[in-house]
């Protein structure tokens, strides 16, 4: 079952991530005003979004629970789990609608779980990058760490400005206005700690803990980058440029579950 | 026992785990920290480097999966608690 779960799970991820934006560039195309129509295509970015985020969390508990009660990335298993896990509902709440063919609402009840996934993700990751310093690997000097957390939260602030402004500017009702301001600003800070973990985890670029680890980071980095476009095309109205979103979401939470998923080969092998 | 031979070893066991630089990092400052030098190294300095690489390893793949990963090692370079 997981073999083949493994197995599947490139080249599904390559179709559909492929899919939707072949769905955005070409959108008049025979394939999607016929048997693909926009309301199918949500259909099933929302059905692929479900089982990518759920083999996520699954994965993140199993991970939690192959490990020893004393080791020190065990609570950061949980977090990342708990966090995706969160994902994994607000993403249902939004597949009621989607599997009809309605339009999601916005704001919704999943938004409260989204919000929550984030400070759940950055406790995790922070919880990851102090486990694996206290293991006794040679990682750099202290310095270094904070050179590096005081550029990236100075590139994160630069970034949140110019995302931000096509928000605020925007005519919006005052919730959805704050709801598409925070999830670009949880991203930017979320950013961070991804930066000093992708940091640490570079030093070990070549073998199957690295592989992992940059196969997790970068699917947060696709799942900043979907936030991003979803707040810039909701202020700016760009419906048409959803498409991207879903590929975006879809790409980024393929390569979490997959890297969940290296962690759990290494565990088992 | 020849250091270098003894590091290459275990460098190479647990390549494919944490990649080819760190593993040659963390090798190399445990070794300094244990006293290891060209160019003998003994049994139970072996030995206490295996165990030290070992801690590091569990926070990955677990005690059981890094103990099984270098119980074999111990074995090969005679290492000696």
């Amino acid at each position: 079952m997981n073999r083949a779960i493994d197995r599947a799970l490139w080249p599904s991820l390559s179709a559909a991530t492929l899919l939707f934006v072949g769905w955005g560039i070409v959108p008049r195309a025979a394939l999607f005003t016929t048997v693909l129509s926009p309301g199918r295509l949500i259909a099933v970015a929302s059905l692929v979004k479900l089982t990518l985020l759920s083999l996520g969390a699954l994965g993140s508990w199993r991970a939690r629970a192959a490990l020893d009660a004393d080791n020190p990335v065990r609570p950061a298993w949980a977090l990342l789990a708990s966090s995706l896990l969160c994902d994994v509902i607000g993403q249902a709440v939004l597949a009621r609608y989607q599997l009809q063919g309605e339009q999601s609402p916005f704001p919704s009840a999943g938004d409260f779980f989204w919000l929550l996934a984030y400070p759940l993700a950055g406790a995790a990751l922070v919880r990851f990058v102090s486990a694996y310093h206290r293991a006794g690997y040679p990682m750099g000097s202290r310095a270094e760490r904070v050179s590096l957390l005081a550029v990236t939260a100075a590139v994160c602030a630069a970034l949140s400005f110019v995302v931000l402004r096509p928000v605020v500017l925007a005519e919006m009702p005052p919730l959805d206005k704050a709801l598409s301001a925070a999830y670009p600003l949880l991203d930017m800070a979320l950013l961070v700690p991804l930066a000093l973990l992708l940091r640490t985890t570079w030093h070990f670029r070549g073998g199957s803990v690295g592989t992992a680890w940059i196969l997790v980071l970068t699917g947060f980095v696709f799942m900043c980058a979907g936030d991003v476009l979803f707040a810039y095309f909701t202020a700016l109205g760009l419906t048409g440029l959803d498409p991207f979103v879903h590929g975006a979401y879809i790409l980024s939470y393929g390569l979490i579950a997959g890297g969940v998923r290296q962690h759990l080969a290494l565990l088992a092998s | 026992m020849v250091t270098a031979e003894a590091v290459k070893e275990i460098v190479a066991a647990i390549t494919p785990f944490i990649g080819e630089n760190m593993a040659r990092s963390a090798t190399r400052v445990h070794c300094e920290k244990l006293g290891i030098a060209e160019p003998n190294v003994t049994p139970e300095q072996v030995a206490m480097l295996i165990a030290r690489l070992e801690t590091g390893l569990r926070v990955f793949m677990g005690r059981d999966k890094a103990t099984s990963l270098m119980q074999p090692l111990r074995a090969k370079l005679g290492a000696v608690s």
